[in-house]
C-alpha cells in the first residue's frame, strides 16, 4: 500500500467530490460526510482500482452516496432545501462566493433544484466541473444519446425556470 | 428531424444550438443554415442567447472546497492499512461458523437438560387417554366377534382361533374325544 499515492489522490480529489455532493445535497453537513466516506472507500479498495479510474470511480461512489441520502430524506418527508442554501457552502465564503449569494445565483440554485436527480449530476457534472460526456455516460450508466437528451432538456428547464423568477438568464 | 429552414425548424435549430454548446462542431451547411434560421427567427435568436447565458453562468458557479479539518479526519481515519476482502470474507465465515456451533450447542443442551414433571405429567396422561380409547375399542371389537360367532356368522378359520366363548371349552373337549 502506497501512502504516499493514496494521500496524493485525496488531495487531488476531494475538492471535485465535495463540491458535487454540495451541488447535488445543497447541505453543507451532508457534502462533507459524503465526501469523507468516499475517500475512505478509496482507501479500502485502493489495490483494486487503477490510477486512471480514481476519478471516475470516485464520482460513482459520490454519486451513489448522494442519491442514497436524498432517498432517505424523501422516505422522511423532508422536503428539498430550494431556496434556503445558496450554492456555495464554504462556512467562509470567498468574494466570489458571496456575489453568487445574490438574486442570480439564489434563483439558479432553486432552479437547479428543480431538476430531477439524474438531470442534476449531469449539469453538475457537464457545465460545472467540466468532465467529458463519455466519462458521465459511463458514470451514470446512460447511453451517449440519453445523456444529452438530459443535457438538452436541463438546459432548456432551468431558462424557464430563470425567466420564470425573472430573472433574465 | 426537419431541416433548419428560414421560416420553420424550430426545433432543429434548438438541437443545432445545444450540440453548438455541447461543443459539437456543425457541419458548415447546417451552421449556415442555423444562422440564416436565427436571423430570421427572433424566438430561436432569443433563445440561443439565453442558453448560452445559462451555460456560462453554470460554469461561473465558484465550488466549495473541502475543509481542512475533514481532511485531516480523513487521513485519520486511513491511517491504518485498509482491511482486504479475504480479510473480511475470512471474518464472515467465522461468524456464520460459530453462529452454527451456537445453535447446534443450544439444541444439544436442549436435549440434555432434565425433564419438566408438568411436561412429564402431561405425557403420562396423554398416554392414558390413548391406551383407554384402545381398550374401549378392543372390547367392543371382541363383543361384536363373540355375537357373529354364537349367530353362526363366522367363517370356518375363526373356528380355530382360541377365543373364551361360554362353552366352548367342553364342546372342544367333547370333538378332541
Amino acid at each position: 500500500m502506497d501512502r504516499q499515492a493514496f494521500e496524493e489522490a485525496v488531495r487531488e480529489h476531494k475538492d471535485r467530490v465535495h463540491a458535487y455532493a454540495v451541488m447535488m445535497l445543497r447541505d453543507a453537513e451532508e457534502a462533507r460526510d459524503v465526501t469523507q466516506e468516499a475517500l475512505i472507500r478509496l482507501w479500502e479498495h485502493w489495490s483494486r482500482i487503477d490510477a486512471d479510474g480514481r476519478r471516475m470511480w470516485l464520482t460513482r461512489i459520490a454519486h451513489n452516496l448522494c442519491i442514497d441520502r436524498i432517498r432517505r430524506r424523501r422516505v422522511r418527508g423532508e422536503t428539498d432545501l430550494e431556496n434556503v442554501i445558496p450554492l456555495h457552502s464554504d462556512p467562509a465564503p470567498g468574494p466570489g462566493q458571496i456575489a453568487w449569494a445574490g438574486q442570480v445565483g439564489q434563483a439558479l440554485a432553486s432552479a437547479l433544484s428543480g431538476l430531477s436527480d439524474t438531470d442534476r449530476a449531469v449539469v453538475v457534472m457537464r457545465e460545472m466541473q467540466g468532465l467529458a460526456y463519455e466519462e458521465i455516460a459511463a458514470t451514470l450508466g446512460l447511453p451517449m444519446g440519453t445523456l444529452k437528451a438530459r443535457l438538452h432538456r436541463a438546459r432548456e428547464r432551468l431558462r424557464e425556470r430563470l425567466v420564470q423568477a425573472g430573472v433574465a438568464p | 428531424m426537419k431541416e433548419i429552414g428560414t421560416t420553420g425548424g424550430c426545433a432543429a435549430a434548438r438541437a443545432a444550438i445545444h450540440a453548438r454548446l455541447d461543443g459539437d462542431l456543425l457541419p458548415a451547411a447546417g451552421a449556415e443554415r442555423l444562422e440564416r434560421h436565427l436571423a430570421e427567427c427572433a424566438a430561436c435568436r432569443q433563445a440561443g442567447m439565453d442558453l448560452a447565458r445559462v451555460q456560462a453562468q453554470l460554469r461561473a458557479v465558484p465550488l466549495a472546497t473541502f475543509p481542512d479539518a475533514d481532511l485531516a479526519a480523513v487521513l485519520a481515519r486511513t491511517s491504518r492499512a485498509p482491511r482486504s476482502l479475504a480479510h473480511s470474507a475470512w471474518r464472515a465465515s467465522a461468524v456464520a461458523a460459530a453462529l452454527l456451533l451456537a445453535v447446534l450447542l443450544g439444541s444439544w443442551i436442549e436435549r440434555l437438560r432434565a425433564p419438566d414433571p408438568q411436561e412429564i405429567a402431561r405425557a403420562a396422561a396423554d398416554t392414558r387417554y390413548v391406551l383407554a380409547l384402545a381398550g374401549r375399542a378392543l372390547d367392543r371389537t371382541e363383543r361384536a366377534t363373540v355375537k357373529r360367532v354364537l349367530s353362526g356368522e363366522v367363517s370356518p378359520a375363526l373356528r380355530r382361533v382360541p377365543m373364551n366363548l361360554p362353552g366352548a371349552e367342553r364342546a372342544g373337549k367333547g370333538d378332541a374325544s
